[in-house]
């Protein structure tokens, strides 16, 4: 009996527990990049207002700001081996390729296909132009990035990341009626033609 | 016998004539695709928003998984919605990607959706599409890959090109409804002079075409039904 018992805590225990430390490793370093976005978007909507210029200059203000901590989790990340760009870029292909399937349950028995036939919500049409967007950028770059983004790839990326937290604080700015639907759509707009440009 | 192919044969039909008939398609039926094209493109990004609401219209009433189909079948349901609802130069674009292997846009498909699936839901389809075209303004270049990708087909299918210098012919055209349709008889009056060639046909999907031709004696039009 102490043989079963010992097979079942024991076999494959190294393996497991080797690979689970090591995930917990990354998804901690995951979650802190995560605290760090949310106290960066958090920042940028209470300065911006209601003043929707002042989103993308407060991006790059706030990013700035926690850049040292942001750098300080990168090169953790990299320590453990992990590649922070290469990871995020096709965790982000991923992202966008699940959302754009458009089965995602949005309540009612409804899924988010259904929500973009039967709704006219112009600021929904927005936000999928811009998931649209996004995923045919990305999956572009992810290809020039396959062994190491080229420079210019890495600045796309750059601005991209911009403009998809510019999305998200401008979508917040709506929810929260402190703009109303012609100026989140007109932003959305701005950021959609920002995207697909050179 | 020389036949000739119009616009509408082109953008219509699969190239099926019998092996010993010369075809030719002149360098105007090219010139009018892509005028045609640039128009199409003007007015589906000038008027997407509609063109949307045609499309979320028309396919709220299907179930998720009845709706997504093949990127070229989406195409040819467009036409059909385009051309009830009245926008033909629009209807023309989608014509031509149903029918065409344009390659810089199939590629881009390929790699962008058809990874994981075959068909699509029309409304990531046609949203695809529009920012495809906004994409670094590459609505500018469409017309030309268009063209060129019809140029590779022809020459595919043995398909004559003829180069005709077309400057006078279409200056001297006055405006009206036919004004493409006197054109492209115009080249192929004028290939047929530098040619010697007496007599030609000319085939055509356009009914309206014979009367547009009678005043050109020895080019005897050919209408064809090839939609279905």
């Amino acid at each position: 009996m102490a043989g079963e018992a010992a097979v079942a805590v024991g076999l494959g225990a190294f393996v497991e527990e080797y690979s689970t430390q090591r995930v917990n490793e990354l998804i901690h370093l995951y979650r802190r990049l995560q605290q760090l976005r949310r106290r960066i978007l958090q920042e940028v909507e209470e300065e911006a207002g209601e003043d929707v210029a002042e989103i993308i200059p407060n991006i790059v203000t706030a990013i700035r700001q926690y850049a040292t901590e942001i750098e300080e989790v990168l090169a953790e990340l990299r320590r453990l081996g992990a590649d922070p760009m290469k990871a995020s870029l096709e965790s982000a292909v991923e992202e966008y390729a699940e959302v754009l399937r458009l089965d995602i349950p949005v309540g009612g028995g409804k899924t988010l296909e259904d929500l973009l036939y039967e709704s006219r919500d112009e600021v929904l049409d927005k936000l999928h132009e811009i998931m649209m967007a996004l995923y045919m950028e990305y999956v572009e770059i992810n290809e020039k990035c396959d062994h190491g983004c080229p420079p210019e790839a890495a600045q796309k990326l750059e601005k991209l990341a911009t403009l998809e937290l510019a999305t998200y604080a401008i979508y917040k700015l709506f929810q929260k009626q402190k703009i109303d639907k012609k100026t989140a759509v007109t932003a959305l707009n701005e950021i959609v033609d920002e995207i697909l440009s050179e | 016998m020389i036949r000739f192919l119009d616009v509408g044969y082109l953008i219509n039909c699969k190239h099926k004539i019998k092996q010993e008939d010369k075809l030719v398609v002149t360098i105007c039926v090219l010139k009018v695709i892509r005028h045609k094209i640039k128009k199409g493109l003007y007015f589906f990004l000038e008027k997407f928003e509609i063109i949307k609401d045609f499309v979320k219209n028309y396919y709220s009433t299907i179930s998720g998984k009845r709706r997504r189909r093949s990127p070229k079948k989406i195409a040819k349901k467009m036409v059909q919605l385009l051309e009830l609802k009245g926008y033909a130069d629009v209807a023309f674009l989608f014509r031509v990607i149903a029918r065409y292997y344009i390659r810089d846009l199939e590629e881009h498909t390929e790699k962008t959706w058809l990874r994981s699936s075959s068909k699509v839901t029309p409304i990531n389809y046609i949203v695809y599409l529009y920012n495809y075209f906004k994409k670094q303004k590459n609505y500018l270049v469409f017309p030309d890959k268009v063209v060129n990708s019809i140029r590779k087909e022809l020459q595919q299918n043995n398909i004559e090109i003829a180069e005709i210098d077309d400057k006078e012919l279409w200056l001297d055209l006055d405006s009206g409804t036919d004004r493409e349709d006197r054109y492209q008889l115009l080249c192929i009056k004028k290939y047929m002079r530098n040619n010697g060639i007496p007599e030609a046909r000319f085939l055509t999907t356009d009914h309206r075409l014979p009367d547009t031709a009678q005043p050109f004696e020895n080019i005897k039009v050919e209408v064809v039904d090839c939609q279905a």
